[in-house]
C-alpha cells in the first residue's frame, strides 16, 4: 500500500477535502437556490440569444452585474445567522476546524458561484459553437459591438470572485446581516456608478473610466470600455480580490468562535 | 456541491437543445401569390425585392452578422406564381457553405414576409421618380436600403456609390432604373482590401458587374479594368463604359439557358471571367427574376475568385472554351 498523503496536523488530506467539501454540500442544501437559478437564467439567456441571434445576451450582462452582489450576499447571511446563534459551535465540535469551515464557506460563497456561472457559459458555447470562444456574441441584424465571449466570461468570474469575497468578509468579521448583503452590493454595484459618475465628471475617457470602475464590477467596467475587457482594465479587481483574499485568509485564521 | 453543478449542467444541455430543436423546426406555412419577385435561381444570396400586383414593391433585407460569418439566407423561390421566401440557418464559422444550410422556415404570406423582414412600401409616384438603390454582399448580406432620386444625376448616383462603399456596405448592388433600362452594379470594396491584406500582387482588383436591362434583353457586363486604382476612377469608369457603350468588351448573345449553363459550367470557378469582359445577353423572360439571378451569378464571381486563385489560369482558358462553344450553340439556335 502507498503512502496516504498528510497534512500538516497529520491528517490524511483526502479526508480533510472530503470533510470540507461535505460541509460545503450541507451549506449549499440550504443556501444555493439563488445561484441554481441565476445559473439557469444565464444559460437560458445565452443559449437564446447565440441560437436566435438576439441582443438579449446585453440584457444578460447586464442583469448580471446587478445581481451577483445581492446573491452572493444573501448566500453569505446564514454564515452571520450561524455565528450569531451559536450553531458554529456544533460544527466545530464534529471535528471541523476553524480554517477547514471558513475555507467550506468560501467553497460555498465564492468558488460554487465561479463554477456555476462558469458551466452555465461555457456549455452552450461549447454545444453549439466551440469557436465563437474567442469571437465577439454575434447579434442578427445589429451591428453594435457585442463582447468577445472569453473576456465576458472572465469578466463575470472576476466580478463573482469579489462579490463572494465582499460578501465573506464582513459575514465573517462583524457578522451583521444587513453589512453582508451591503458590502457585495456597495462593491458591485454602488461604487461602480459612483466611479463612472466621478470619472465622467472629470472628463476621463471611456478606456480611464472603466478601469476606475473596473475593483468593484469589471462586467459594468467591460460595457464602458466599448464591451472589451484587457488585462489593465481587469487588473484593478485582480489587485482587490487578493486584498479581499488576504483579509478573509487572517481573519478567518485569526477569530475566535 | 458537485450534484448542483451537474444540475445546471444537464440543465444548460436541455436548453440549449430545446431551443436548437424550436429553431430547427420552426415553419409557419401559408400562401399568396406575388407577381414577380427577386430571387435567385438557384441557392445563394439574395437581392430582396417582392413586386406585387398592386404595384407596390416590398424590399425584404436579409440579415447577417459579418463577412465571415453569415448565419442566416433569405432564399426566395417562387412555383407556379407562389413565392416562397425560405431562411435558412447556416452553421457557425466559415463563409457560406450553402450544402451544409439548413432549413429553418418557409414562409409564403407576404404579411409574414413583412413580420420577419425589413420591408419598404413604395407608392406609385415613388415608384416613377424614385430608382432604387440597394447594397447587398458578394456573401449575401444586406446592409442598407437608400433610395434614388434619377433627377439628380449620375453624379447622386456616383456619390452614393462612394458613400455606400465606404460606409455601409462592403459590397454593394445598385440597381438603377432609367426608363425601360435598367442597370445593377456589383462591385466588392470590402473584398478588395481583403484581397490586398492576403495576396499583394491584387492590389488592383475590383470586380464590378453590370446588368443592363433594356426591353427584354439583359446584358451583364464584367469589364476589366485593372488599371483602376480608387473608388472615384472606378465609379468614373463605370460611368463612361456605359456612356460610351461596349466598345472594350467582348458582345455575344445568348438565352436564359445558357446564362444558366455557363453559372452552372464554371461554378465554383466563375470569377475568371472578370477577365473576359462581357458575358452575356440574355432574354428577360421572368422579368425581375432573372434580372435577380444575375445579380446573384455577380455575387458568386467575387466569392469564388477568392476561393479558386491558384486555378486561375486554367479555369480562364475553360472558360473561354466554354464561352466559344456556348455561342456556336447559340448562333445554331438562331
Amino acid at each position: 500500500m502507498g503512502k496516504q498523503p498528510r497534512g500538516l496536523s497529520g491528517e490524511n488530506t483526502l479526508v480533510v477535502l472530503r470533510g470540507i467539501l461535505r460541509h460545503t454540500e450541507f451549506i449549499l442544501s440550504y443556501s444555493d437556490v439563488t445561484v441554481f437559478l441565476l445559473a439557469i437564467f444565464v444559460s437560458s439567456v445565452l443559449t437564446i440569444g447565440l441560437l436566435l441571434q438576439n441582443p438579449v445576451v446585453s440584457f444578460l450582462i447586464i442583469a448580471y452585474g446587478l445581481g451577483i452582489g445581492l446573491v452572493t450576499g444573501s448566500m453569505a447571511q446564514n454564515l452571520v445567522e450561524e455565528l450569531s446563534s451559536g450553531r458554529v459551535q456544533l460544527y466545530l465540535m464534529m471535528g471541523l476546524t476553524r480554517k477547514r469551515y471558513a475555507l467550506s464557506w468560501m467553497l460555498a460563497v465564492v468558488v460554487y458561484p465561479c463554477l456555476a456561472a462558469f458551466l452555465a457559459l461555457i456549455i452552450p458555447i461549447v454545444l453549439i459553437d466551440p469557436s465563437l470562444f474567442t469571437k465577439p456574441i454575434p447579434v442578427l441584424g445589429m451591428y453594435a459591438p457585442m463582447p468577445v465571449f472569453s473576456e465576458m466570461l472572465t469578466a463575470f468570474i472576476l466580478t463573482t470572485i469579489t462579490a463572494g469575497l465582499s460578501a465573506l468578509l464582513p459575514a465573517i468579521t462583524i457578522t451583521k446581516r444587513s453589512a453582508t448583503v451591503g458590502l457585495p452590493v456597495l462593491v458591485t454595484l454602488a461604487y461602480p456608478f459612483v466611479a463612472g459618475f466621478v470619472g465622467a465628471l472629470l472628463n476621463f475617457g471611456p478606456r480611464r473610466i472603466a478601469m476606475l470602475m473596473s475593483p468593484g464590477n469589471t462586467i459594468f467596467a467591460m460595457m464602458v470600455n466599448e464591451l472589451r475587457l484587457d488585462a489593465i482594465v481587469a487588473l484593478p479587481q485582480v489587485v482587490l480580490i487578493s486584498i479581499l483574499l488576504a483579509s478573509y485568509v487572517y481573519v478567518a485564521s485569526r477569530r475566535e468562535v | 456541491m458537485l450534484r448542483q453543478l451537474l444540475l445546471i449542467s444537464v440543465f444548460s444541455i436541455v436548453v440549449v437543445a430545446l431551443v436548437e430543436f424550436f429553431v430547427a423546426t420552426y415553419r409557419p406555412e401559408t400562401v399568396s401569390p406575388f407577381t414577380a419577385c427577386g430571387g435567385p435561381l438557384g441557392p445563394g444570396p439574395l437581392p430582396h425585392f417582392i413586386v406585387t400586383g398592386d404595384k407596390k414593391i416590398y424590399l425584404v433585407s436579409g440579415r447577417f452578422v459579418n463577412l465571415y460569418s453569415p448565419r442566416v439566407i433569405y432564399y426566395l423561390s417562387s412555383d407556379r406564381g407562389i413565392v416562397y421566401l425560405r431562411v435558412w440557418r447556416e452553421p457557425w464559422g466559415g463563409p457560406t457553405p450553402y450544402p451544409s444550410t439548413r432549413l429553418v422556415g418557409v414562409y409564403s404570406n407576404l404579411s409574414t414576409v413583412k413580420k420577419s423582414c425589413t420591408t419598404y412600401l413604395l407608392d406609385d409616384d415613388s415608384l416613377t421618380n424614385i430608382s432604387l438603390i440597394y447594397g447587398s454582399s458578394a456573401t449575401g448580406y444586406v446592409r442598407g436600403v437608400v433610395y434614388f432620386d434619377k433627377k439628380t444625376g449620375n453624379s447622386t448616383l456616383l456619390e452614393l456609390i462612394e458613400k455606400l462603399a465606404i460606409g455601409k456596405s462592403d459590397n454593394c448592388v445598385f440597381l438603377e432604373r432609367v426608363g425601360e433600362v435598367a442597370r445593377v452594379y456589383l462591385y466588392s470594396d470590402k473584398l478588395k482590401k481583403i484581397l490586398m491584406a492576403s495576396r499583394p500582387h491584387y492590389t488592383d482588383f475590383f470586380l464590378v458587374v453590370i446588368v443592363e436591362l433594356d426591353g427584354d434583353n439583359v446584358k451583364l457586363y464584367v469589364p476589366k479594368y485593372p488599371q483602376v486604382k480608387t473608388l472615384s476612377e472606378l465609379a468614373e469608369l463605370i460611368h463612361a463604359s456605359i456612356v460610351n457603350g461596349s466598345k472594350s468588351m467582348l458582345q455575344s448573345t445568348f438565352t436564359n439557358e445558357a446564362m444558366i449553363a455557363i453559372y452552372n459550367s464554371l461554378m465554383p470557378s466563375i470569377s475568371i471571367c472578370s477577365n473576359i469582359g462581357y458575358i452575356a445577353e440574355i432574354k428577360l423572360e421572368e422579368g425581375l427574376r432573372t434580372l435577380s439571378a444575375i445579380v446573384i451569378a455577380g455575387g458568386v464571381l467575387v466569392y469564388d475568385y477568392r476561393s479558386n486563385r491558384r486555378s486561375y489560369r486554367r479555369f480562364f482558358s475553360r472558360a473561354v472554351k466554354l464561352l466559344g462553344k456556348l455561342r456556336r450553340k447559340g448562333r445554331r439556335n438562331v
